[in-house]
């Protein structure tokens, strides 16, 4: 598909391999105009799948096309891309507008100076102020290089774990920025690995885990599998076995074990369907509830769910 | 290209590598004025086989090796090339950018403490000009080699220092301008020097007779080499950077 078709970043069969060590393994997807996410826990493959789209790694297999060009060869993509790395390091002995000046400067802007204040102002912060880059805060650095990405205007843009170090306010006016950028025709690509500033972008969600794409598709959808899939939770009450035959006889859970003296594990993949049944059921048994505690709902597991259901 | 280049320079010069090349450059300068004032017939050799053993081939090589395996190399380490290589800039724009920027400090640094040498030691103009010919040219060849060098070899610094102790500043030495020698960058440095200066260095000739006139067409060989090889570092370091991951 061309860029007409909106389709701007083309991925097929891509892996990248360190040693032995494998980060990518046989990603297919397709990135359109629009804001996407790139989901997927820490390691997972997101910062290696950014640097092959933006051409600073080739891929040990398959293609990777932006804007119909090989990423890694083309000038002409370099034009029109602009990346918020993840590290953290930035020049030092340098001020904001020194940098992004010399961000707009080696893109051939006319007004590199102009371009840099204004790029600045965008992430909310002051460029007049001349304090070296390296005495900001997290915060403020990450606002730094969000506007050195921004600042030649680019089409395609793609932002690694871009909300990181930053406070709740500024984390939300951000992402407002990203919405507000993916709305001007532009291609925005945030990777995170956090659940919940995917949905607070509420974009097109790719999931990745363990080099995998583990799931693709709209935030509500991927929000709704993640949700439906089988939970593991464990229950501490007075009477664990009279609680065990009561959750059996319901029809909400798939399997109970004990687990000590005290509480019982249950799977179920009717979770909200249990959850309403489980305080009824304990005051129907006159049971005493003393603790209900979920055994898989860190990310990792989550992320670990989605590729073992996408696997053969 | 003059906002990169400046952010280079300020990447690549330190508090401490000025302080400490500033001493050594002192050093080299307090040598050469105990030579003065030990007021004897042959201070003009001497003065020659200070710099023919020390600034030219150890003090001249280090401080190029340090300023131009950070200037590309360090951005590489630290993750800042990023900021660069996705510039639709040529690879070998950024190059001489940043042979430029090290070029800054590097001449400065060398050339400072040895015009001061030649001068504490009161020797010659044509000496004065000598040095500063062989200086530059050589000061223009290591930079060359070892920007690429400090792009792509991790510990380049480690590796460089062993490259000028071994290399330039011993094997080169040892078969008096031939043989290893004449793959090193200090032969030919010396060479121009020895031409433009009409003196022979102890430490490649047997003989301690000296050239009556400059022949420029013995200078040129030795010119174009380190033009050469500055040439190829350029091209080189460009094929590196462009091929470069960057992190």
């Amino acid at each position: 598909m061309t860029e007409n078709g909106r389709a701007t970043i083309e991925i097929k069969n891509v892996a990248k391999w360190f040693g032995e060590v494998v980060a990518l393994s046989g990603i297919t997807a397709t990135i359109q105009t629009g804001l996407t996410s790139l989901l997927g826990p820490n390691g997972a493959g997101k910062s290696s799948m950014i640097r092959i789209i933006c051409g600073l790694t080739s891929p040990s297999q398959g293609t990777v096309r932006v804007i119909g060009q090989d990423p890694r060869t083309s000038v002409e993509i370099r034009k029109v891309i602009g990346l918020v790395p993840q590290q953290e390091r930035l020049p030092p002995g340098v001020n904001a507008v020194e940098f992004v000046s010399m961000a707009a400067a080696l893109q051939g802007m006319h007004d590199p100076q102009g371009a840099a204040r204004k790029a600045i102002e965008t992430v909310e912060l002051d460029p007049n102020d001349r304090r070296h880059l390296s005495s900001y805060s997290k915060g403020m650095r990450q606002r730094v290089k969000i506007a050195q990405a921004i600042v030649h205007d680019p089409r395609i843009l793609i932002l690694d774990e871009p909300l990181n170090g930053l406070d709740p306010r500024q984390r939300s006016r951000m992402a407002q920025l990203f919405i507000r950028l993916a709305t001007e025709d532009r291609c925005v690509l945030v990777s995170s690995h956090v659940l919940e500033e995917v949905q607070e972008l509420s974009s097109t969600v790719l999931v990745l885990a363990e080099g995998k794409l583990a799931a693709e598709g709209d935030f509500h959808a991927i929000r709704q599998l993640l949700d439906d899939r089988p939970h593991r939770i464990r229950l501490r009450c007075s009477d664990p076995l009279a609680l065990a035959s009561g959750l059996m006889g319901s029809g909400s859970v798939s399997g109970v074990q004990t687990s000590g003296d005290d509480a019982i594990v249950i799977d179920t993949s009717a979770v909200t369907q249990f959850r309403r049944r489980l305080p009824r059921l304990t005051q129907e048994l006159g049971l005493h509830l003393l603790e209900v505690a979920p055994l898989d709902d860190d990310l990792e597991s989550v992320f670990r769910y989605l590729v073992a259901r996408r696997s053969p | 290209m003059t906002s990169l280049y400046r952010i280079m320079l300020r990447t690549s010069v330190t508090r401490g590598r000025l302080l400490a090349f500033l001493a050594g450059g002192a050093l080299l300068d307090l040598i050469a004025y105990s030579i003065r004032v030990s007021d004897y017939a042959a201070r003009e050799s001497d003065l020659f086989n200070l710099l023919a053993l020390a600034a030219l081939p150890l003090y001249l090589p280090v401080v190029a090796l340090v300023f131009s395996t950070s200037s590309l190399g360090d951005l590489a380490q630290d993750g800042t090339l990023v900021y660069v290589w996705l510039r639709p800039v040529a690879r070998w724009k950024v190059v001489l950018v940043a042979l430029a920027a090290t070029l800054t400090v590097t001449l400065p640094l060398t050339l400072g403490p040895v015009w001061l040498a030649v001068w504490l030691a009161g020797a010659s103009w044509q000496t004065f000009w000598a040095i500063t010919v062989s200086t530059a040219l050589a000061n223009g060849a290591y930079v060359a080699l070892f920007t690429g060098f400090g792009l792509r070899v991790r510990h380049a610094l480690m590796f460089g220092l062993a490259y000028v102790v071994i290399w330039e500043a011993s094997v080169a030495t040892l078969s008096f301008g031939k043989g290893p020698a004449a793959i090193s960058i200090r032969h030919y440095a010396e060479s121009i020097l020895s031409h433009l200066s009409r003196q022979a260095f102890s430490v490649f000739s047997n003989s301690n007779a000296s050239p009556t006139a400059i022949d420029l067409a013995d200078v040129w060989p030795s010119v174009i080499v380190l033009l050469a090889v500055m040439l190829v570092g350029v091209v080189l370091t460009s094929i590196l950077l462009s091929r470069q991951d960057v992190a």
